[in-house]
């Protein structure tokens, strides 16, 4: 019984059925997966739909939702060949009968019968033998007494169900080679690593799938530039639209739409805004961005709620400090942390008031610097925007934990030239042990998280 | 010298007929939607025999099917937002520009 532990069972024909009707399945699967790929190819190749926009919307099916189809179909094979592997193991390895039926219990039972017949034998059969040879002894004299052999019944039940061995016999075979089968077949199994497979392929789906639900058809366009075009004249900084931070410290080699060796999240980063710099860290592109002009969250604000819910799912520190321009309340708040798919690193946002939500302050173009000094002592470019946030996200440095980001220090500048000497003194009262002044004639500040 | 950047720079035209981009989103939604699986063969699998690979087989079973149902919402309902989220944002860019320029 401890070769098998629980009972097993297997029936070949069952087997056999369940597997035929799943492979038909499968396969109708598989078509319906051909007739999807063919609408991708006629996305693709849709002549009627022009423009970069519109090549790198093409260029993410292509390679990455056909990619997305491709590993889910190949998982799928890889699915059925673990069930074919099964079967033809089961035929060559324990039998190949195609009704073969095999239940260990059963087998045990058998096996527990067959051992107490034996030993009845065994016990019957020296009884008889032993009064055999004492006939023969007392009454042998007087003819032939033939002495019964019990040998050949014996070993007939040793060689079934392997008498007094534990681990011999016909019977213990079979249900060995079974449980072996179905041991090595596990290990197999294992060794395809189909569910890790599967769960990557989950998870990026979703990553995917959530950037895809959160799309809105933004609201940009000339009139939105007049109007803040207009406003800008009243009170933005000098640095107005002048220059974005991918002109001022270059691009990665893929800027133009996205970043091409990282299809599977394009959505994400497209919607984000996200493009490589020159430092091959992640930036995010408020001038000239695939989503027609403009990081879209800007129309969705920012709040304590987002940073709790950011919290729970990413490493992450943050920090906020408060000023009035204009007769306007704004809030700096930057963070650090690990952000999934992006990287380790931090950024820095303008927002609109101070209260619990905050409307990210679009119209404040300020000069900034961001570098951040990684655990492992390494260090990031400068990389400077005219903008009202900026980030830098670094690919290679990932799975902080804690520890991890408290070793991290993001430095932070900002031109605050804007501000009258009034606000700028209130700022500075307020935040001066917390602000490192560069330069006080233009007002300009650094600080740490 | 005035340079017109934008246009040297993208050099490209931009156009969508709205009509076939919708029907091709259209069916990749309908084709995405066939995409599925009968759940019956999980159940099914459990049943098949009592080993320790059928098991692991119906475990995976189980979490492919999970996949295929992810994959199947993903193909039939948010890619096809966020295809149709680039033709309404063109739509929405081409009507705010007029307004601009009215």
């Amino acid at each position: 019984m401890s070769i098998v532990g629980k009972s097993k069972e297997y029936d070949s024909e069952i087997v056999a059925s369940f597997m035929s009707d799943l492979f038909l399945e499968h396969k109708k699967y598989q078509n319906r997966m051909l007739q999807l790929e063919c609408e991708f190819e006629r996305y693709e190749t849709n002549d009627t739909h022009r423009g970069k926009a519109a090549e790198a919307s093409k260029e993410y099916i292509r390679e990455g939702e056909k990619r997305f189809q491709y590993e889910i179909l190949d998982a799928n094979s890889m699915l059925l060949h673990l069930y074919d592997h099964m079967r033809d193991m089961f035929s060559s390895k324990v039998d190949s009968h195609p009704r073969a039926k095999i239940k260990t219990n059963v087998l045990l039972e058998i096996e527990r019968h067959y051992k107490n017949y034996y030993h009845d034998v065994k016990e019957s059969g020296d009884d008889i033998e032993t009064r055999a040879r004492a006939i023969e002894s007392k009454f042998g004299k007087y003819g032939k007494v033939t002495i019964p052999d019990f040998e050949p019944s014996k070993m007939a039940y040793k060689k079934f169900c392997g008498g007094d061995s534990e681990n011999s016999g016909y019977l213990y075979e079979c249900i060995d080679k079974f449980v072996r089968f179905d041991r090595d077949e596990c290990e197999y199994a294992e060794s395809m690593q189909l569910p890790e497979k599967i769960d990557e392929l989950d998870t990026r789906l979703t990553v995917s799938s959530n950037a895809l639900s959160m799309m809105h058809a933004v609201f940009f366009g000339m009139k939105h530039y007049s109007t803040n075009l207009a406003s800008a004249s009243v009170g933005t900084p000098k640095y107005w639209y002048e220059k974005d931070g991918f002109t001022q410290n270059g691009a990665g080699e893929y800027n133009e739409l996205f970043d091409k060796t990282s299809l599977f999240f394009w959505p994400t980063k497209a919607l984000w805004d996200f493009r490589y710099g020159k430092d091959w860290n992640y930036h995010v592109d408020t001038h000239n961005s695939i989503t027609f002009g403009t990081c879209w969250q800007q129309f969705m604000g920012y709040m304590e709620l987002y940073d709790a819910g950011f919290d729970f799912f990413t490493e992450m520190r943050s920090d906020q400090m408060e000023f009035s321009y204009g007769g306007e309340n704004y809030t700096i708040w930057y963070w650090k942390g690990d952000y999934m798919n992006l990287g380790a690193g931090g950024e820095c946002g303008i927002y609109k008031d101070t209260g619990y939500f905050k409307e990210c302050a679009t119209n404040m173009n300020l000069h900034m610097t961001i570098k951040v000094k990684y655990v492992d002592g390494t260090e990031s470019e400068i990389w400077e925007d005219d903008t009202w946030w900026i980030t830098d996200f670094n690919p290679k440095q990932n799975n902080y934990g804690e520890l991890s980001l408290i070793a991290t220090t993001v430095t932070y500048t900002i031109d605050m030239s804007f501000l009258t000497d009034s606000e700028w003194n209130d700022f500075l009262e307020i935040y001066g042990e917390k602000v490192k002044v560069l330069s006080d004639g233009d007002k300009i500040i650094e600080f740490n998280l | 010298m005035w340079e017109n950047k934008a246009v040297t720079d993208l050099a490209t035209e931009v156009y969508m007929d709205t009509e076939v981009f919708t029907e091709i989103v259209d069916g990749i939604a309908t084709s995405g939607y066939q995409c599925h699986l009968d759940s019956s063969f999980v159940k099914d699998s459990e049943k098949m025999a009592k080993t320790d690979i059928t098991d692991l087989l119906s475990e995976y079973t189980s979490k492919y099917y999970d996949l295929a149902d992810n994959y199947k919402v993903h193909a039939s309902e948010l890619l096809p937002h966020g295809l149709s989220t680039i033709r309404d944002s063109l739509i929405k860019q081409d009507k705010i520009i007029s307004e601009a320029i009215d």
